[in-house]
């Protein structure tokens, strides 16, 4: 296994697109910087700044939008260029070709995630908008990493969609898709959707202000994440061994 | 009536400091066969791609009927038919409805122009098979049909039969050299194989590490390597003396101090021989040889043979 | 002119990006529905679901829907190698490059119009009584607006694609996220007008302005389908040499 993850990372050598997608990861922060700035307040709680530029449309919509974007590009590479043939007499086993897709996303997410806690620090401390304080640097990190982790988990069900697919275009609409239900379906119930579940979880204990969500059972996101991606390994599993 | 169709002039194409194609002056006489020979990586497809005004050209030219491709783009290329390495087609969409946007974007004339490209490369009409489907020889075979779809009078051909199993390459030769006697198409080819430019080919090229090596007539490079009578004596200036005056040969080579070749086959070797004993010349080896090309390649090109 | 849009149709056909596109479209219009009638506001007001989806759609779904239609079209001849064929007819590139976005323009309103008819007959269902001929007007001249306008503010976006060597990843990400910084553009008067996704809404009369930043908004559009018009004459350019 581990092998295979080594080998999806040297297939990202020279694919330049994969850093470039990282820049994203600046672009709530920045806006938290400017809409506070418009605002013109200092002082700011930090979980409010943190709110605004790492829990809120970061892992509501850009960090879904781009892993479902680099699962696809993983999987379209090897589709696009009549590679899987040769994968499987190797032979790689669908669920291990599976699965080390899944971790390289889940290691570019993590990457993701931290770049965006690092930005989020520079833009708060920077402006002095907020104070440095370790405690909440901390709580900032730890949070970043459950997105991470909860959101690569979340995206498996576009991953197994490309993995399904020869094409590239039809699993983009499904992320834009994925990603915009869950955005609209939040405010009405969190356990329906993989991504509204993450924003229970990052939010309980009151911890992140102003977010105010319809359920707060941990538990019931969690297995209903669990079910999500229970449903679509089995999904790309099924797939996979009737796709030649 | 000018009869050379294309002409380059020193033509060279640089990619950085590397130097791909290197001075290179070829003549394509109408209505013949040019095959362009080279191994790999010679640089045939950027000689093609040169004449065609497809890629710019670091110096030299390259005149097709007569001018230059560049400004006169519309009514050259309306004259002209090509494939240029693999050629693409849209993938979502049949042969046919392939065939049927490129010709409508030529303007093609004739109704039945479609049908009648597909019939010559032995494709189907109207087959539901999107090109996606189709194996690499039906690929090529739709590249070929597209070349010939508007019934141009030069035909660029780059490694037409790469990809087809032997007998789509016997008839994708059956109808290039049909094109050409009966139609009185111009053609350039380029190959990597020999043994295909041999049989085609009126002209040849070779080219080897972007330099023509040598150019001329198939029928003359034949002379020069087909058959030929080969002469080991001791002594070459009495021997010639012997063969000029006596046989009337003139038509000879002298290869080395002790060698000489003679193109005409006929000539009568007993009597030569027992000529040249009577002038008390020793006759090392005398018999009718015959160089094929592929030695002539290994020659020219420095030992190294082609495939 | 017409032949290339003829062909550009044709190579379309069996093509799934069409049938994608309409699909996304249509879950957009369910999951809005979904989303309204479970929170009880597609119920309870006329208009609330036909005014909401079309402000969802311009900023998260379509522009990069519409921007993979058309970068896809754009870089059509080079992914199929086929531009060595068309060189050779020889096809202008020009000509050529602007009939692909015809085209592109051609589907963002259809697409749009596509929505309009969804939501219009939903809500004809929900509402039958509120609505009048001037609903009906109104609205499908803000989605065709709509559907005319995402294409100008997504232009550059298209043009862009074949600078960045057939990464559309890259295009996708950028068409996203510039139309989902639009929420925060329309925080402030200024920017709403000045942005190319909220100017959009500024000409379609989904916001309610003045005339003069009317007026800008369509400025602004009009020089975003400037911009790309350069870019792509550029690129035109940039291949001959």
């Amino acid at each position: 296994m581990l092998r295979l993850v080594r080998i999806e990372f040297c297939k990202l050598r020279r694919k330049n697109s994969v850093w470039v997608m990282l820049v994203s990861a600046f672009v709530m922060p920045f806006f938290a910087f400017l809409y506070f700035g418009y605002l013109g307040q200092t002082n700011i709680d930090p979980r409010l700044f943190y709110k605004w530029s790492a829990f809120g449309y970061t892992s509501f919509i850009i960090l879904p939008f781009i892993l479902g974007l680099f699962g696809t590009m993983l999987m379209h590479d090897e589709n696009r260029y009549d590679m899987l043939k040769q994968l499987w007499i190797v032979p790689v086993s669908k669920m291990g070709y599976f699965f080390s897709k899944f971790f390289v996303v889940l290691a570019y997410s993590i990457c993701f995630m931290f770049i965006n806690a690092f930005a989020t620090v520079l833009f708060g401390v920077i402006p002095n908008y907020v104070v440095v304080e370790w405690s909440s640097i901390l709580f900032l990190l730890e949070r970043c990493f459950e997105i991470a982790v909860l959101t690569a988990i979340a995206i498996l069900p576009i991953l197994a969609v490309s993995a399904s697919q020869k094409g590239y275009i039809f699993p983009i609409c499904i992320t834009l898709l994925y990603v915009f239900a869950g955005f609209l379906i939040t405010p009405v119930n969190t356990w329906l959707h993989p991504i509204s579940c993450i924003m229970v979880i990052i939010a309980r204990n009151g911890a992140v202000p102003g977010m105010t969500l319809p359920q707060s059972s941990v538990p019931l996101e969690l297995l209903s994440i669990c079910v999500w991606g229970i449903a679509s390994v089995l999904f790309a599993n099924l797939r996979l061994s009737k796709r030649k | 009536m000018n009869d050379t169709v294309i002409k380059t002039k020193r033509l060279t194409k640089k990619y950085g400091t590397q130097t791909v194609v290197n001075k290179v002056g070829l003549h394509v006489q109408k209505g013949r066969i040019y095959g362009l020979l080279g191994r790999n990586g010679a640089g045939k497809t950027t000689i093609m791609k040169m004449i065609l005004g497809l890629t710019p050209i670091t110096s030299g030219s390259a005149e097709v009927f007569g001018r230059e491709i560049g400004g006169n783009a519309k009514r050259i290329y309306s004259r002209i038919g090509a494939i240029i390495e693999t050629p693409g087609f849209y993938p979502n969409l049949t042969g046919t409805e392939n065939l049927e946007i490129f010709a409508r974007l030529r303007g093609t004339a004739f109704p039945n122009a479609v049908k009648n490209a597909l019939e010559v490369v032995g494709l189907p009409y109207k087959d539901k098979k999107t090109f996606a489907h189709y194996s690499l020889g039906m690929k090529q075979r739709l590249g070929i049909a597209n070349a010939i779809l508007h019934d141009p009078e030069l035909l660029i051909l780059d490694e037409p039969t790469n990809g087809l199993d032997p007998i789509g390459i016997a008839e994708v030769r059956e109808f290039i050299k049909a094109l050409s006697v009966e139609h009185g198409k111009t053609i350039l080819i380029s190959s990597h194989i020999l043994s295909e430019i041999s049989v085609l080919a009126d002209d040849i090229g070779i080219i080897d590490q972007g330099v023509l090596l040598e150019e001329s007539s198939m029928r003359e490079l034949e002379k020069r390597n087909g058959k030929y009578i080969l002469l080991q004596v001791s002594d070459i200036p009495k021997t010639i003396l012997i063969l000029e005056r006596s046989f009337h040969v003139k038509d000879y080579s002298v290869q080395d101090e002790q060698t000489v070749r003679i193109y005409d086959t006929t000539l009568n070797m007993g009597e030569v021989n027992k000529a040249l004993v009577m002038e008390e010349i020793t006759v090392i080896r005398s018999g009718i040889c015959n160089d094929t090309l592929e030695d002539y390649f290994k020659k020219i090109t420095g030992g190294e043979g082609i495939a | 002119m017409r032949i290339l849009l003829w062909a550009e149709f044709q190579k379309l056909r069996r093509s799934n990006i069409i049938m994608f596109t309409i699909f996304a479209t249509i879950l957009i219009a369910v999951i809005v529905l979904v989303s309204g009638i479970t929170g009880q506001l597609a119920i309870n007001s006329a208009g609330w679901y036909m005014t909401i989806t079309q402000v969802w759609a311009t900023m998260f779904v379509l522009p990069a829907v519409i921007a993979l239609l058309g970068s896809y079209m754009i870089c059509r001849e080079e992914q199929d190698d086929t531009l060595k064929s068309l060189q050779l007819i020889p096809v202008n590139e020009i000509k050529l490059t602007v009939a692909k976005m015809t085209v592109a323009l051609l589907f963002s309103i259809l697409i749009y119009l596509l929505l309009f008819l969804i939501t219009f007959l939903t809500e004809a269902a929900l509402h039958f009584s509120a609505l009048s001929m001037a609903v009906f007007s109104d609205f499908l001249k803000m989605y065709l607006l709509e559907g005319i306008g995402v294409f100008f503010a997504v232009s550059p976006i298209i043009a862009l694609v074949p600078y960045l060597k057939k990464s559309y990843w890259l295009a996708l990400v950028l068409a996203e996220v510039y139309s989902f910084s639009g929420l925060f553009m329309s925080m402030s008067n200024a920017l709403k007008t000045f942005y190319p996704i909220t100017a959009i809404f500024g000409v379609s009369g989904y916001y309610e302005t003045t005339i003069q930043s009317r007026g800008c908004s369509l400025g602004i559009l009009v020089l975003c389908g400037c911009i790309s018009a350069l870019l792509l004459k550029n690129l035109n350019h940039r291949q001959k040499e």
